[in-house]
């Protein structure tokens, strides 16, 4: 079994009878639970989550071709250990959830490179916004005032290694 | 820690007709109320497709706060019940507290999901939870501070199906049940504030140890 941190999507349930969203990755959580793995998730902004999932390499590979698997994973590995290319995929990534890059710079410094995995995340979960739902369209959106997301620490917590 | 840790507040031992005075329909804007039914609460069928919720509207409880109702027959083939609690600003577009539904499934093994209620819409936590459930089995909800976890009674005894973090409600609510399937029957709807564990004697008690000779 394997970690991985990936950043996923909420989508629609249907069937529901009242507008319900979750986490795309719960479509896989029989393969996953299946074989002794786990997930845990913080929402985040852009109607997306930061998910910690334990799995097998076969099931983490499958994961990867759906959602944005990111290079590293340990909160304190160091973003420096990455290329040019993939510490800006990270950032490109940040920023379409919403976040600015001047807001990326207050909180990360000017240097992305410097930052650890863990704060990197913490940012992303800085905020997320309050859903609301409009009947005419049928659509949930995340438009309402910012919300405090849940500690990527505690989403760590959550999903340890097992043999 | 033990669940529930609080008593049945509605066993719906009356003559047939409307919740009464202790409940409010609805929760969820829209949604129809339950009735009494050969002393049973059943959700009312003048909403197509059925859909209906009732809150206790004596008293919100918690923070920490739990809810629970006996299922004495399951809903149909994708149909539903559920418990909440913390919830607020009940019957409009702010709604907001914790829920966890039950979802029968005839040809696969039953779901729960344990819901964050915000703006009027679900936001599912945490992974999709597979447990059939049996006529007769209970499903509770337990809030305390953060956790948000789904209980399921069967042959008399209660265990955690789960347990999910969130930290967006932290007050205290009200509590209910609700059901989108007039076939499906709820009875012995209790919970509350959770009585705390290991917490202070009650003050009786904790006089007489103090004047009791060493």
């Amino acid at each position: 079994m394997s970690i991985a941190w990936l950043i996923v999507p909420y989508k629609r349930r249907i069937p529901a009878k009242r507008p319900t969203r979750y986490v795309a990755i719960d479509d896989q959580t029989p393969q996953i639970y299946g074989e002794g793995g786990a997930w845990s998730e913080s929402e985040v902004l852009g109607n997306r989550a930061v998910v910690k999932v334990r799995a097998s390499d076969e099931t983490l590979a499958t994961l990867a071709t759906l959602y944005t698997r990111l290079p590293l994973t340990v909160l304190t590995d160091r973003l420096s250990t990455l290329s040019a290319n993939a510490r800006g995929a990270i950032v490109n990534h940040i920023l379409d959830m919403g976040y600015t890059t001047d807001e990326m710079r207050t909180t990360l410094g000017p240097d992305i490179s410097t930052s650890t995995l863990g704060q990197v995340l913490q940012f992303a979960a800085s905020r997320r916004l309050r859903t609301s739902y409009d009947k005419e369209t049928d659509t949930i959106t995340c438009d309402g005032p910012p919300v405090t997301c849940r500690r990527i620490a505690d989403v760590d917590k959550d999903i340890q290694e097992k043999s | 820690m033990a669940f529930p840790t609080t008593s049945v507040l509605d066993a719906f031992n009356r003559a047939n007709g409307d919740l009464g005075a202790g409940w409010t329909s609805p929760i969820y804007p829209g949604a129809d109320d339950f009735s009494i039914v050969s002393n049973v609460a059943v959700p009312d069928s003048s909403v197509s497709p059925v859909f209906a919720d009732d809150y206790w509207n004596a008293s919100t409880f918690g923070p920490n706060s739990e809810a629970y109702a006996d299922m004495p027959t399951l809903p149909q083939d994708y149909c539903q019940d559920w418990v909440s609690c913390r919830l607020a600003s009940e019957g409009g577009s702010s709604l907001d507290g914790y829920q966890v539904q039950y979802l029968y499934i005839a040809s696969a093994t039953d779901q729960t999901y344990i819901l964050r209620l915000e703006g009027a819409s679900n936001t599912q936590l945490g992974a999709t939870i597979s447990q059939d459930f049996s006529n007769g089995d209970s499903l509770g909800i337990e809030a305390i501070g953060s956790a948000i976890a789904a209980y399921r009674k069967t042959g008399g005894t209660w265990a955690s199906l789960g347990s999910r973090t969130d930290t967006t409600y932290t007050a205290a609510g009200h509590i209910g049940m609700g059901g989108d399937d007039s076939t499906s029957l709820l009875d012995n709807f209790g919970g509350g504030t959770v009585a705390a564990a290991g917490g202070q004697p009650p003050r009786s008690m904790h006089q007489f140890r103090l004047r009791r000779p060493a």
